[in-house]
C-alpha cells in the first residue's frame, strides 16, 4: 500500500517520466480504486496547500507590521535627526558669549593697526609695522620710546593686550580714559574688552553700561549695545 | 524566523535556494512571498478585490510559484517579476470567475489546476471524487492515527520538506520520513474510507 501511495505522490508532484505519467492518467479513468486513492492524495495536498496558505497570509500581516515598525523607527530617527540638526544650527548660530565676542573683537579688529602715510614720527611707522606682524614685544619697545604722544600710548596698551598682559593693559587704558582731551577716546571700550578677557565680568558690564548710558557720541557704543543685548 | 533584513537575494539565487536547499525551505519561501508582497496592492487597485480576496490570491499565487520552481518548470527565461505577476493575473482572472459566474459552485471544488501531471479529463473525474464532507471527515480522523502521524502529517500538509521533517522529529533520513509520511497517509485513508463506506 505504501508503495502504491508513493506512486500516487510522485504522480501528482510530478516526478514521473512522461510514459508514467500518460500510464497513471489512463489508470485514473480505467481503475476506480486508484482514482479514489489519487483523489485522496489531492485531498491531502488540498489540505496542505490550505494550512500554507494560512500561513503565507498571516505572515502578510506579521511583515506588514514589521514594515510599519521600520517605518516609523525611520520616521523616528529621522525626526530625532532634524531635531539635532535644528538644536546645531540655533547653538551654532547663537550670540557668542560676552568673552568670546571680547575674543572675537581684539581678533577681527585689533590684530592689525592702520599704517601711517607719513614718515612723521617714524618710530611710531616701525611700532605699527611690527605690531602687525605680530611682533608684539618689539612694537611694545618702540612705542614704548615716544613720548606723549597718545595714539603710542593706546598702542603700548593693545600690544599688553595681545600679549595677554591684562592689568597692565588694563592700566593703560584706565589711564586713556581719563583723557578729556581726545577727540575719540577709545579708552572705555578697551577696559572693557580687557576686562571681559580678565573674566571680570561685572566689571566689564558696568563699563559697557556707563558707554551706552552716555549722551556722547563715544567710542565702541554700538558695540557695547550689541554686548549687553545679549548678555 | 523571518528574514527582513536580508541581503538581497539575486532572482537565481532565490530560486536555487528553493529548490536545493529542502533544510531552508521555509525561509526562502518567506523571501520569495516578502519580494513581491506589493501585488497585494495591484490585486486591489487594477482587479479591485477586498483587500482579504487580494491577500489570499496573491497567496495561491506564490504556493503556485513555488511548486513551479521546485518542479523545474521555471526556466528562468524571464525575470521571476514577470513569471510572478503572470501567474498573480491568471489567479485574479480565476478568482473573478470563481465570484461572478454561476460556476461557482464547481469552482469551489478543490483547484487542480497547478497538477500539470494530471490531464484535464482526470482532473475532472478527480473533482468529482473529491467532496468537501470528505476533507472535514479527513480533519477528525486525523486525531485517530498515532500523535507520530499527526505530527509528521501536520508538517507535511505546512508545506516542510522531507529534509526538514527529519530534522524537526528527529528521523534517520529522508527515505524514513517519506515511507512513514505514506504510512501515516495510508492509515488515514483507510480510517476515511471505511468510514463513508459505513
Amino acid at each position: 500500500m505504501s508503495n502504491h501511495l508513493a506512486y500516487i505522490e510522485d504522480f501528482c508532484e510530478n516526478r514521473l517520466s512522461t510514459e508514467e505519467n500518460a500510464h497513471a492518467n489512463q489508470r485514473i479513468q480505467r481503475d476506480p480504486s486508484f482514482a479514489k486513492d489519487v483523489a485522496f492524495y489531492l485531498q491531502m495536498r488540498h489540505l496542505s496547500d490550505l494550512e500554507r496558505k494560512e500561513r503565507l497570509k498571516a505572515l502578510y500581516f506579521t511583515i506588514k507590521q514589521k514594515q510599519r515598525g521600520k517605518i516609523i523607527k525611520f520616521v523616528s530617527v529621522a525626526a530625532a535627526a532634524v531635531v539635532m540638526i535644528i538644536a546645531g544650527i540655533f547653538f551654532v548660530n547663537q550670540s557668542p558669549t560676552s568673552e568670546e565676542f571680547a575674543q572675537l573683537y581684539v581678533k577681527e579688529n585689533l590684530s592689525t593697526l592702520p599704517t601711517s602715510m607719513s614718515n612723521q614720527n617714524d618710530m611710531l611707522s616701525q611700532g605699527v609695522n611690527c605690531y602687525n606682524e605680530g611682533a608684539y614685544e618689539k612694537a611694545l619697545e618702540l612705542f614704548k620710546q615716544i613720548n606723549s604722544n597718545p595714539q603710542a600710548l593706546e598702542y603700548q596698551g593693545l600690544c599688553h593686550l595681545q600679549l595677554k598682559q591684562y592689568p597692565s593693559a588694563l592700566s593703560i587704558f584706565e589711564q586713556i580714559a581719563k583723557n578729556n582731551e581726545l577727540l575719540v577716546n577709545k579708552g572705555k571700550f578697551y577696559e572693557a574688552i580687557t576686562l571681559l578677557q580678565m573674566g571680570q565680568k561685572e566689571k566689564a558690564k558696568s563699563i559697557l553700561v556707563e558707554i551706552t548710558e552716555s549722551n556722547e557720541d563715544i567710542f565702541g557704543k554700538q558695540e557695547a549695545e550689541e554686548l549687553l543685548k545679549n548678555w | 524566523m523571518i528574514s527582513f533584513s536580508f541581503k538581497k537575494l539575486s532572482d537565481q539565487d532565490l530560486v536555487a535556494g528553493l529548490q536545493n536547499n529542502p533544510s531552508q525551505n521555509r525561509r526562502y519561501e518567506n523571501i520569495l512571498y516578502e519580494r513581491f508582497m506589493y501585488l497585494v496592492d495591484v490585486g486591489i487597485k487594477r482587479h479591485h478585490l477586498a483587500q482579504d480576496e487580494a491577500i489570499s490570491v496573491y497567496s495561491d499565487t506564490v504556493l503556485a510559484a513555488i511548486k513551479q520552481i521546485k518542479e523545474q518548470r521555471f526556466e528562468q527565461r524571464s525575470e521571476l517579476k514577470t513569471f510572478i505577476f503572470q501567474i498573480f493575473s491568471n489567479k485574479c482572472v480565476d478568482h473573478f470567475r470563481k465570484t461572478t459566474t454561476n460556476k461557482a459552485s464547481v469552482h469551489q471544488a478543490v483547484d487542480l489546476s497547478d497538477f500539470s501531471a494530471i490531464i484535464p479529463d482526470n482532473q475532472t473525474i478527480l473533482q468529482k471524487l473529491i467532496q468537501q464532507s470528505e476533507i472535514q471527515l479527513i480533519y477528525q480522523k486525523l486525531a485517530l492515527i498515532g500523535q507520530k502521524c499527526q505530527d509528521l502529517l501536520k508538517l507535511w500538509n505546512e508545506g516542510f520538506t522531507d529534509d526538514e521533517i527529519m530534522n524537526t522529529l528527529d528521523y534517520n533520513s529522508t527515505d524514513v520520513v517519506k515511507s512513514s509520511r505514506q504510512r501515516c497517509l495510508s492509515k488515514l485513508k483507510d480510517l476515511v474510507h471505511n468510514s463513508t463506506q459505513v
